[in-house]
């Protein structure tokens, strides 16, 4: 359904609330299949927010998403399950099931989803993505139990578990040791070639140089670019350079925990 | 893991099986109890007015309920039908020429609906038949007819009368035997010259009135009846004083001769008549002797009895005391229904606060 | 004045559209249920009420066994000291399924969930929500209330239900064989009696009432639970609305279902 067509989700006139305040002001955006989109903003200009609209997990108060032309709205419950089980979400604080072990959080989308499976055939598919990305810790731990960036690998990995070809990652490389964003980095170029879609929003030069195709600028709630990465890149808009040049440094600057911690709860 | 977890759908198992279990123990009792499987067999009857019948009314025989009332209606001839069943269990008592009585207290109270048995043994009648009640005139003619028999009940009120009947009872067989000695005597004295003899035949008659008197009125007034008696016993010593009086008129013998020589009043004849006068004076003695030795067996008789009468007055007298007790208990305790119940002696508590020693 | 009224009438505008919500909520609740419950849903959801029955009602036991214990205790040895004075021993029986069948049983273990389990499940779901867990559960196109709310929904209702029975157990069984240390009466007798007295309306309408209470207490406390918005102070606010919302709400439901019951 969604394969083959080079078409994509594209959003009309987004705006969401958030109480009185304006998260998203009526933001039109394309995000084409196959093609690795990378949002950049500063904390706070409603990037999460972006993503999560996008992915159909927050519906908008105005404005109307598509996928392939569809709205998300018009469809029917199996056609948004079908969308839904070609999308893998990766959240900013992890969102890790927290009255579930690690097992059972990588195990729950691949009951749900396939569910004519025989459970060893699940068991092997964890454990093998497990050991792909190393993890130490014993999988029968609770989320709370781990570090933050052991979370944020785990809830990666959940995102990857059912093989998406459209992948959301809201941030997947902090709190992250270098090992492990290099591990991360490697997955997702290997995703990009097999031709999924990727739409991440990060801060880290690292991802947007190696792996966006195009680059979406957000101020504010509202979109100040959007197009391919050099076009946005070489764009003359100060505002643009404002963000890519302040977002690309801070990164670089602030790169302890404390300061993200920060940064996190101010997200939003 | 922890135990409560690993083993959460076992515990779980065992919490809800036994909950199940539980309630549907209890509903199974319950029908069991309360025969909610149990097949009833209904019946019709009539009565002349559905006042004192109502809906759910149990019936009883020999004091079980065997069945109830379901329905009341109201015929187009203005008499009420009711339907009723009796229990399963009860059904092969429902012989042919079986009634119904309602059966209602003087006191409204412990009333019901009785069922009465046939007096023949036969099969159980058929479901939905017509058993009559005593208040229509088919059971008035299976009651007359003997083909049915209604036991002597008791309630609080016959019981009461019942206790006191034998003392009554007693009473009276005491007094008619009194009655029948002192006829003896009024017979004995029966057209005997003397004048205080004819007083004490007139003062026997004043008693024998006086008693049938008493007899009379004790089936009215028992608390009468001491006062009677009293009235009896004066009587009595008033007889014996005037036959007292009698035989000292009779021991002073010129008196007697001047009296007796009065009527005639000359000696000669006294003399003349071969000793005929001297031999009736001699036979009135003689009389007389007998008489009073029957008044002294009948005086003693009379002290030997008289506690008896008291005692069996005061008997009475208790029983009637008893008897208003449970009126007044039956009039004042709004929550009794079906008789009285066993008196229990409870201890009240102001005498006890009194009593005790500080 | 305008403004008044104008303040009046909105707030009267937001009462019906939270009422409509309110109901909705529960419609979809119900329609997820009968999902749950007509295609066993895979393990997951089936986990989740075995746990939520473990939490509220095989945890619950011991308190629910103690009340119910010591009101049976006090109801059958006062009742029987007192009752034959007037002549009516037998009422004891009636007074004690009044009590414990009829009235206390379901409310007190209604009570006793709310303060248990209806603000355990508020603010376990508020965590969740600020904790954008149920985000989660949707990008996997996993319906939250199928998920969370049904299992919890149909765990505290079959647990409220459970808990009452137990409760009657309890406090008619158990109490008298308490009261024979003290207060010996005859087991056969009070058996014979209690279930004469015993009609089908009094396990009906304890019945209905802790279904319903099972009912509010799970839909007040979800509701509540997902009214968290974004942060974690919210948490202990809708916590204590729950709490409150369901104690009102049985207390109501309990006079009604009395009510009806006996006009």
């Amino acid at each position: 359904m969604f394969e083959g067509e080079r078409n994509g989700i594209t959003l009309e006139a987004v705006s969401l609330f958030g109480g009185e305040i304006k998260i998203l002001d009526s933001i039109s955006a394309t995000f084409p299949f196959h093609q690795c989109t990378v949002v950049m903003g500063f904390s706070g200009s409603g990037r999460s927010s972006l993503l999560k609209v996008a992915a159909g997990i927050l519906w908008p108060d105005d404005g109307v998403v598509r996928v392939n032309g569809t709205p998300l709205a018009k469809m029917s419950e199996k056609e948004l399950l079908e969308f839904r089980s070609q999308c893998g979400f990766a959240f900013q604080d992890a969102a890790l099931w927290s009255n579930l072990t690690v097992y059972q959080n990588l195990l729950l989308p691949l009951q749900f989803h396939r569910r004519k499976t025989p459970i060893e055939q699940l068991d092997r598919k964890i454990r093998r993505i497990l050991d792909e990305f190393d993890f130490q810790d014993n999988p029968q731990f609770r989320p709370a139990q781990l570090s933050a960036g052991e979370r944020k690998l785990i809830s990666l990995l959940r995102a990857l578990v059912l093989e998406p070809s459209i992948l959301f990652l809201d941030e997947p490389t902090s709190f992250l040791d270098n090992v492990t964003v290099e591990r991360i980095l490697r997955t997702l170029k290997s995703q990009k070639q097999e031709g999924k879609t990727l739409i991440i929003a990060t801060h880290s030069p690292e991802l947007t140089s190696q792996l966006a195709d195009r680059l979406v600028v957000l101020k504010g709630g509202k979109i100040v670019e959007q197009g391919s990465f050099k076009e946005v890149v070489r764009s003359k808009n100060p505002e643009v350079i404002e963000v890519i040049s302040e977002v690309l440094s801070e990164a670089a600057v602030y790169d302890t925990d404390i300061l993200e911690l920060l940064e996190d709860s101010n997200t939003e | 893991m922890k135990f409560k977890i690993r083993f959460a759908s076992q515990i779980v198992g065992v919490f809800v099986i036994v909950g199940v279990l539980f309630i549907t123990i209890v509903l199974v009792l319950m029908g069991i109890n309360q025969r909610w499987f149990a097949k009833n067999y209904y019946f019709k009857s009539r009565f002349p007015s559905a006042n004192g019948l109502s809906v759910g009314m149990p019936i009883t025989f020999k004091g079980f309920t065997i069945g109830k009332i379901t329905k009341l209606s109201l015929t187009p001839e203005n008499t009420v039908e009711i339907d009723f069943y009796i229990q399963d269990t009860f059904y092969p008592k429902v012989y042919e020429n079986s009634i119904l009585q309602l059966q209602s207290n003087p006191l409204g109270l412990g009333g019901g609906l009785v069922f009465h048995q046939g007096k023949k043994p036969t099969e159980p009648i058929p479901e939905n038949s017509f058993i009559p009640s005593l208040d229509t005139p088919e059971g008035k003619y299976l009651l007359e007819a003997k083909l049915v028999e209604i036991p002597k009940t008791e309630d609080a009120v016959t019981r009461l009368l019942g206790e006191i009947d034998p003392i009554l009872e007693n009473l009276n067989r005491v007094l008619i035997s009194v009655n029948t000695l002192l006829g003896t005597v009024t017979a004995s004295l029966e057209g005997k010259g003397p004048s205080p003899l004819a007083g004490t035949l007139r003062q026997s008659e004043k008693i024998t009135e006086n008693i049938a008197s008493t007899t009379k009125s004790l089936s009215q007034s028992i608390d009468q009846l001491l006062a009677n008696a009293t009235g009896i016993t004066t009587n009595l010593t008033e007889i014996t004083s005037n036959l007292k009086e009698g035989t000292e008129v009779l021991k002073d013998p010129t008196g007697l001769v001047q009296k007796l020589l009065d009527p005639k009043g000359s000696l000669a004849t006294f003399f003349d008549d071969n000793n005929r006068l001297f031999d009736q004076i001699e036979g009135i003695l003689k009389e007389v002797h007998a008489n009073l030795a029957e008044l002294r067996q009948f005086s003693s008789f009379l002290n030997t009895t008289q506690p008896r009468i008291l005692g069996a007055l005061e008997e009475g007298r208790q029983a009637i005391r008893k008897g208003h007790d449970v009126l007044e208990g039956l009039r004042n305790n709004p929550f009794l229904r079906g008789g009285i119940p066993p008196k229990q002696p409870i201890p009240t508590t102001q005498k006890g606060y009194r009593m005790e020693e500080f | 004045m305008s403004r008044i009224l104008e303040q009046i009438g909105n707030r009267i505008l937001v009462g019906i559209s939270q009422a409509f919500y309110a109901a909705g909520y529960f419609w979809e609740i119900l329609i997820e249920t009968g999902r749950f419950i007509r295609k066993r849903q895979f393990g997951y959801g089936y986990r989740v009420l075995v746990m939520q029955i473990l939490f509220t009602g095989v945890e619950a036991l011991g308190v629910i066994a103690i009340i119910s214990l010591a009101l049976g205790v006090v109801i059958i040895v006062q009742g029987s000291s007192i009752l034959p004075q007037f002549g009516q021993g037998k009422l004891v029986y009636a007074i004690l399924i009044t009590i414990i069948t009829r009235e206390l049983g379901p409310i007190l273990t209604a009570f006793i969930i709310i303060a248990r389990s209806g603000t355990a499940i508020a603010t376990e779901l508020g965590n969740a929500i600020v904790s954008h867990e149920i985000e989660a559960y949707i990008s996997f196109g996993i319906n939250p209330i199928a998920y969370l709310i049904v299992p919890r929904f149909l765990g505290v209702t079959i647990s409220l239900v459970l808990l009452n029975l137990y409760f009657n157990l309890f406090g008619l069984l158990g109490s008298f064989l308490v009261t024979q240390f003290i207060y010996p009466l005859q087991m056969q007798e009070y058996l014979y009696n209690l279930l004469n007295t015993l009609k089908t309306q009094d396990v009906l309408s304890s019945l209905v009432k802790s279904i319903t209470f099972g009912i509010i207490i799970s839909t007040t406390a979800t509701y509540y639970g997902f009214k968290v918005e974004r942060s974690t102070t919210e948490i202990p606010q809708v916590a204590i609305k729950a709490v409150g919302r369901s104690f009102i709400l049985c207390i109501l439901a309990d006079a009604m279902i009395t009510l009806v019951y006996y006009v």
